[in-house]
């Protein structure tokens, strides 16, 4: 059984800030290494009722090195954050965490990522030379800053024909007679009516000034398809009910689609029941621990290599 | 193949400047570690802090507070000990097994812990919601130490049915097929040993030990207290009113502040440094209460 004994707290610079993270070594190591990385919202490296602690010891147990680490401003790293938006990753972070495990001898690593952590994985793919895997639980696709509605995020894409029309359709008709889905398709609607009010008095920008959202985020597309390029296999799961899968499910009708496709059963996209984001439900949870870790072990079986290198834990 | 540990299980770092010295990571026996943080000056040590942090997704809200006045407090010249309970946080254990009992014995540990690596023998207390339950208990082995308690559990049975409301709420809100009445998750829990509440197992080991306890129950008198009440929980006074008439009664100098910023205990919050003046006006109590104590100490 894989506990504390088997794991040691471990502190790396990025960007001036220190960041704190935990280890967890493998009785058995095969010389692969998996970084996770927590969603936004000030969630520490814990996760949600102890998720990635739990995924930590499996995947060791399986073999891998795992380093779960709290972002700069969050848990028990420092530095100062005043919020999220999934188009400024915290990608020192993540290649902080990448160099410590070159430094400890485990040059190719899997990234795991919900949310924002997704994000931030994807768009630290491109400096991570011994990239072997990605895993993307609950990734936003278009960008936008932790707390801002999702009636006024879909509002803002301008689509409301589509959304009516989408409306339409027998199984979003027969959602809508619920009262949650109800509420939202109210909501959405009168979102986008205040916007277009707002926007034809030249009150500014949309929500409230702020920068108008491009509908799929430009740079998730190019770092998508950058990892298609290099041939990472690449996990995508989502909760078939959150809206993050609907926005998805949109996306893939573009150039996300295309490229997505293109990679073939290097990307594979898998959709659970109800709702994944947040992890918001034991069930679920023991869900995504199941498919991470066989996934992982299908995707990157790993190699017979020598247990950590001593004195990684040094500073650069 | 047998395994090897190449690395220290704890690390030390100088942060703040060089003001604070901290040393993370697992104390304690094998299979029962506690994962721990001691935030020490660079300078004299004045006094002496343990933090007992709520559970659940109460310890998420709270968590990056308690960081920052641990380090406000050490580069003030108190040192602080955090910790995870076991079965929660880094710590080793399953959740099945943690109970108010074991929360107790693991803010001893941590006092102890402290005590090893300070010599401060009589810290202060400080509780978090479920961890003022903890902290009250805790505070006993060092009788007269300030003690602090953050929006506390007053009323555990009340707690429990507004976590049983929240999840009803919860299930609305993600589309839970068969959504559950409060009396259902009661069943749910006496029937299986847990019931699943924002996706934290409620274990029936952890209600039953926690169920009538009473905050006032571990208080030795002669404290000085600070109740802080975070928002305006609409129920919640009558608790606290019992609580804090025990307290008095029992000799203890009680300070009651309400502060109008609250988080949303249950859920992520979204917004950042909610807990500012609640660590602010904390670390101004507890360096005057800690300065306080060591003057008695020293007149008797």
């Amino acid at each position: 059984m894989i506990d504390a004994r088997h794991e040691f707290p471990i502190a790396y610079t990025a960007a001036g800030e220190d960041i704190f993270g935990i280890v967890t070594s493998p009785p058995r190591p095969h010389g692969i290494g998996v970084v996770l990385l927590s969603g936004g919202d000030f969630i520490p490296s814990t996760n949600r009722n102890r998720l990635y602690v739990r995924m930590a010891r499996r995947l060791a147990a399986a073999g891998y090195h795992v380093l779960r680490f709290d972002y700069h401003g969050v848990g028990e790293s420092t530095g100062d954050i005043q919020g999220y938006s999934s188009d400024r990753p915290f990608v020192h972070d993540v290649s902080g965490a990448v160099a410590w495990f070159e430094r400890a001898g485990i040059s190719e690593v899997v990234l795991v990522g919900n949310c924002f952590g997704s994000r931030t994985a994807l768009a630290a793919a491109e400096r991570v030379a011994g990239l072997k895997a990605i895993v993307l639980i609950s990734s936003p696709v278009r960008d936008f800053r932790s707390g801002e509605r999702v009636p006024t995020r879909l509002a803002r894409d301008g689509g409301m024909p589509a959304y009516l029309l989408r409306g339409m359709r027998l199984d979003v008709f027969r959602r809508s007679l619920l009262g949650r889905y109800r509420r939202r398709y109210i909501s959405i609607i009168k979102t986008w009516a205040r916007e277009k009010i707002r926007l034809a008095r030249g009150d500014g920008k949309p929500d409230g000034g702020e920068p108008q959202a491009e509908w799929v985020s430009e740079r998730l597309v190019q770092q998508m398809a950058g990892v298609v390029r290099r041939r990472i296999p690449t996990l995508v799961v989502y909760g078939a009910e959150e809206d993050l899968y609907d926005e998805f499910t949109r996306a893939r009708a573009g150039r996300l689609g295309t490229t997505i496709d293109r990679a073939g059963p290097l990307v594979e996209v898998r959709t659970l029941e109800g709702t994944v984001h947040g992890f918001p439900t034991l069930a679920v949870q023991q869900t995504v621990l199941d498919l991470v870790e066989e996934w992982i072990w299908r995707a990157v079986p790993g190699k017979g290599t020598p247990s950590l290198r001593a004195g990684a834990a040094g500073r650069p | 193949m047998s395994l090897r540990v190449d690395f220290p299980q704890t690390i030390q770092r100088v942060l703040a400047g060089g003001q604070v010295h901290e040393t993370a990571g697992f104390f304690g026996l094998p299979g029962e570690r506690l994962f721990g943080v001691t935030h020490l000056p660079a300078g004299a040590i004045h006094g002496g802090l343990v933090i007992c942090s709520s559970i659940g997704p109460e310890q998420l809200t709270s968590y990056r507070n308690e960081v920052v006045l641990a380090r406000r407090l050490a580069a003030a010249g108190v040192a602080v000990q955090r910790f995870h309970y076991r079965g929660s946080g880094h710590s080793d254990g399953e959740d099945v097994d943690l109970t108010l009992g074991t929360m107790v014995e693991d803010a001893a540990a941590a006092a102890a812990r402290l005590a090893e690596v300070t010599a401060v023998h009589h810290p202060s207390f400080l509780g978090t919601r479920w961890g003022a339950l903890v902290a009250t208990r805790a505070a006993s082995l060092a009788a007269g130490a300030p003690l602090v308690v953050w929006e506390p559990v007053a009323d555990p049975a009340r707690a429990f049915r507004e976590l049983f409301r929240t999840q009803a709420s919860h299930e609305l809100k993600i589309g839970t097929p068969g959504r559950r009445t409060s009396e259902m998750m009661l069943a749910e829990l006496e029937a299986n040993g847990q019931v699943d509440i924002l996706g934290y197992a409620l274990q029936r080991g952890f209600y039953q030990s926690a169920i009538r306890a009473a905050l006032a129950d571990g208080l030795s008198g002669r404290q000085r207290l600070l109740v802080v009440r975070l928002g305006r929980t609409v129920g919640a006074e009558a608790g606290l009113a019992d609580f804090t008439a025990a307290a008095e009664a029992a000799g203890c100098a009680v300070e009651v502040i309400s502060l109008e910023q609250a988080p949303v205990w249950h859920f992520v919050d979204h917004s950042a440094g909610w807990g500012a003046v609640l660590v602010e006006r904390t670390t101004q109590w507890l360096l005057a209460a800690t300065a306080a104590e060591a003057a008695g100490r020293g007149a008797s």
